[in-house]
């Protein structure tokens, strides 16, 4: 009986040696950037994403302006000058930005008919930029496509489209 | 090898032991156990990231980050300017259905303006599914393959006229069977 019970001592001493190990320890990194907040205006000269006019075409055709506000037109004739809009975003200087703009369609409203036309395909000239490192700030511009349908009808029709920045 | 070794121990205590010692009463009863346990061990898969919070000069409040990794500010015109915010996060494998507990600091300091460190407090952790618990009590259970995971969040506190500027610091976690 003598042996066993120093057999047992022996297995324990050894056991002895993980038992340390039933504890673990990492440090972990902890960040947080401050900096100075964002603001997004429209530019005045041009605070609106304007299509001017168009004829109603007797197939599907389409308007794509540029984020720069050029037009390619597509089976659509326009009669006036579109333009694009453009926003100016400052923040803190040199840092880089993220433009979001809608990934899906926009309805256009009919002011007196009430029907709705579509707005898609929106494109920013700068998905990210940096902002100067003078003056924090920086423009850029959105532009997007209009579908219009034989079946649409005259009038002025108007929306709305969110655009927002975030530091990335 | 080891073992070998200790059987020649016993040998050699038992041919050194004097006559007398063996005529004793023999101990039979003696209670022993042995416990055989897996290690416990912390492996860390995200640091803690507050992301982007903007600040003016008349800013100040509060940034809590939540277990789920989501900061929400208290008043005083701070802003989320994005970046992505996270919580701590770590695998924890050990003894399949043990308990465990879970050690945090009460503060961590941030560095990197020109003043003082920046502080987290408040830390919680969350094991597994369960609920968020606060430092001082966090334990959780090791599931029945042996494994859990644990999620930390904290308060930062942002006094008035903080400097912009990136902040960082290191915070340590253990776990210990309970």
């Amino acid at each position: 009986m003598k042996t066993k019970v120093i057999i047992l001592s022996a297995f324990m001493a050894v056991l002895a040696i993980p038992a340390t190990m039933a504890q673990s320890l990492v440090n972990t990194p902890a960040t947080v950037t401050l900096g100075t907040p964002l603001t997004l205006t429209l530019q005045p000269s041009s605070p609106n994403l304007n299509f001017g006019n168009l004829n109603i075409p007797t197939s599907q055709g389409t308007c794509v302006l540029s984020p720069t506000g050029v037009p390619t037109y597509n089976n659509v004739v326009g009669t006036s000058t579109p333009n694009s809009v453009s926003f100016i975003v400052t923040g803190g200087a040199s840092k880089t930005i993220a433009i979001t703009v809608p990934s899906g369609t926009v309805a256009l409203t009919g002011a007196q008919t009430g029907t709705t036309i579509n707005l898609s395909d929106f494109q920013t000239n700068l998905p990210t930029l940096t902002l100067d490192a003078i003056t924090g700030s920086a423009t850029f511009g959105v532009g997007a496509t209009l579908t219009l349908n034989p079946t649409d009808k005259d009038d002025t029709y108007t929306g709305t489209f969110p655009v927002s920045v975030a530091y990335n | 090898m080891k073992k070998i070794l200790f059987s020649f121990l016993v040998v050699a205590a038992i041919a050194a032991a004097p006559s007398k010692m063996l005529a004793q009463t023999n101990s039979a009863n003696t209670p022993t156990s042995v416990t055989i346990i897996n290690p416990i061990t912390l492996t860390q898969v995200d640091g803690m990231s507050f992301g982007i919070i903007g600040v003016t000069a008349a800013a100040s409040g509060d940034a809590t980050l939540s277990t789920a990794g989501t900061v929400t500010l208290t008043v005083g015109g701070l802003t989320l300017q994005g970046g992505s915010s996270r919580s701590a996060h770590y695998y924890l494998s050990g003894d399949a259905g043990k308990t465990y507990a879970v050690t945090l600091p009460a503060t961590i300091s941030l560095f990197g303006g020109s003043g003082a460190p920046l502080i987290v407090s408040d830390l919680v952790a969350k094991c597994g599914t369960g609920a968020d618990q606060a430092q001082g009590t966090i334990t959780g259970t090791l599931d029945g393959t042996g494994v859990d995971e644990i999620k930390v969040g904290g308060k930062l506190t942002i006094p008035l006229s903080t400097t912009a500027a990136d902040y960082t610091g290191t915070f340590p976690i253990s776990v210990a069977y309970n």
